[in-house]
């Protein structure tokens, strides 16, 4: 069961709203992963650290519409849907909100511009994953030190594999050279490996366009060729975005990860759950009759 | 008088007559006649009062020894030995032969006296009672956040858990009563089936999620019984019951939860 941890909201900010056709585009991207056997996409958001966040209003934190979603895509019976917040920061400690923030996004991700900023995410923050702007020369040289403690405290690092293939269809010509996009990125992921030590790391998509998605078989050899051992590479696709799933949903569902509300017996379902106020309890309600304990205790009484 | 005292005590073990003792003090301390300044200890001819220089100590008697902890213990060691005892000879016998008369099985159980969930069953409705009035006092149901902080340091004694994942995969799907919440474990009383004779069952709380269902506080219009139901993280719950109260949790990286 492949994850996709990032599709791109067509919008990066909170005064506008998606057109008619962006949302189509998104729904044809959605079924296209769905297709090549991606069950749990997570929808990314990702804004700047200047974008003003309306905390106060609960309601218009989250702009990405997940029931309408749902609605929209209700053919797809296994088709998971998540979302998730990045923040693209040069200075971490101007974060404050983030603890109110976490309650409404399944996923918190940050993109450090800077060496301090991810030294700072690291230590300070409580986040699940760590993406780099891998397209452009990082202004930092990526430590093992720095890295290896963030993937003990079980940060992931993401790989966004749609810089590799955006050149030929569908560029959009905001950036210089397609040729110098692919080197940074190999130079790139690979400092990462490297500083990582082949762990932790998890690749998603950031398609932006239905074309731009590939199936696990081609994830894969593209790993393959980054130096990734075949078991490693797997990882990256299957259990370590799992992880970074079930460490954002238990942050929502859980008291610090001890008890948490049970949802078809697993950690990352969000199926039963109320999508504008994820902390209702009242959704999960069942009749005692259809669950396993009414039935082993009718059992035991018959 | 505090310094007789211990000359006293000192005679006592020269002399057997309080007499003789009482006697040589007044002697000693008498205002005329002869004051010794010097006290004669002799060899005493009894063997009793040799017992002070043994080191032997005060045998502690057996039901002194046997406290509460140790006890259950060993009940639960015993039953499991008794259960383990009483599945070899089911698998036996149905490995010989099916005509003769059915495994005398009800009659086994009583015997070996292995525990059965009917016995738990009260135990469990106590602890949806105390659930109940834990979480919602005033038969109000409240939001996720104020539920599961208290249910982190519930007690768990008296839960019908179900084993929905684990490492071991001869776990998943075992329920039954909790009957002891140890540190690294739950004693779970489940129910017999036709080749396991059921009782007790020690499931490691590493590695394991277990669910159970939360009966709500029941309205008088409505029949049928509602819940909520949660999981226990239980890599992340291996503190013993009393502990757990006071314990900060704290979150941590998860990839050792499965």
């Amino acid at each position: 069961m492949p994850y996709d941890l990032n599709i791109p909201w067509p919008v990066d900010n909170y005064t506008s709203k998606p057109t008619p056709s962006q949302l189509t585009q998104l729904k044809n991207i959605i079924s296209t992963n769905y297709t090549l056997g991606i069950t749990h996409q997570v929808i990314n958001y990702s804004i700047t650290e200047t974008v003003k966040i309306p905390i106060n209003n609960a309601n218009e934190i989250n702009p990405i519409d997940i029931t309408w979603l749902r609605n929209e895509l209700v053919n797809f019976p296994k088709l998971r849907l998540f979302t998730r917040l990045t923040l693209i920061v040069n200075d971490s400690s101007k974060i404050q909100h983030l603890t109110k923030l976490q309650n409404h996004f399944d996923l918190i991700a940050i993109q450090p511009l800077t060496e301090k900023a991810l030294q700072l995410t690291i230590t300070n923050l409580d986040v699940d994953l760590i993406s780099l702007n891998l397209s452009s020369r990082l202004p930092f040289f990526l430590k093992h030190k720095i890295i290896g403690s963030a993937i003990d405290k079980g940060i992931k690092f993401e790989i966004c594999y749609n810089w590799l293939i955006s050149g030929a269809i569908g560029y959009d010509g905001t950036h210089a050279n397609v040729q110098l996009i692919k080197k940074n990125f190999f130079n790139n992921v690979l400092q990462l490996i490297r500083a990582s030590r082949s762990r932790g790391l998890v690749i998603s998509s950031g398609a932006t366009q239905p074309l731009q998605l590939r199936n696990s078989n081609d994830i894969l050899t593209i790993l393959k060729t980054l130096g990734l051992d075949r078991s490693r590479a797997k990882a990256c696709m299957t259990v370590n975005p799992e992880r970074v799933l079930v460490n954002g949903r238990l942050r929502i569902k859980s008291y610090k990860q001890t008890i948490s509300v049970n949802d078809n017996a697993k950690l990352l379902e969000n199926e039963h759950e109320n999508p504008n106020k994820k902390s209702d309890s009242l959704v999960y309600k069942r009749k005692l009759q259809d669950t396993d304990t009414g039935k082993l205790l009718k059992k035991v009484k018959s | 008088m505090n310094s007789n005292e211990l000359e006293k005590h000192l005679l006592t073990r020269c002399y057997d007559s309080q007499n003789r003792i009482v006697e040589l003090l007044e002697q000693r301390y008498a205002t005329n006649g002869d004051q010794k300044s010097s006290i004669v200890f002799t060899k005493s001819e009894s063997t009793t009062t040799a017992k002070l220089f043994s080191n032997d100590t005060p045998t502690i008697s057996r039901a002194r020894l046997q406290t509460t902890r140790k006890s259950l213990k060993a009940y639960i060691s015993s039953t499991l030995a008794n259960q383990r005892k009483l599945n070899k000879r089911i698998k036996q016998y149905k490995r010989k032969s099916h005509t003769t008369s059915p495994f005398p099985r009800d009659k086994l159980i009583e015997e070996h006296r292995i525990p059965q969930i009917t016995q738990f069953i009260h135990m469990n409705k106590l602890w949806q009672k105390y659930m109940q009035d834990l979480l919602f006092p005033n038969g109000q149901i409240q939001a996720l956040p104020n539920i599961l902080p208290k249910l982190s340091s519930a007690d768990f004694n008296g839960c019908l858990v179900k084993v929905v994942q684990s490492r071991n995969r001869n776990c998943v799907g075992m329920q039954g009563i909790v009957v002891w919440d140890a540190q690294h474990s739950f004693v779970v009383c489940v129910p017999g089936t036709d080749e396991d004779i059921g009782g007790f069952k020690v499931i490691p709380k590493q590695h394991t999620l277990f669910a159970f269902d939360l009966i709500l506080p029941s309205k008088e219009e409505q029949e049928e019984e509602e819940c909520i139901p949660f999981t226990i993280i239980g890599s992340r719950f291996e503190v013993r019951s009393v502990d757990r109260s006071g314990k900060k949790f704290k979150n941590h990286s998860i990839d050792d939860i499965l």
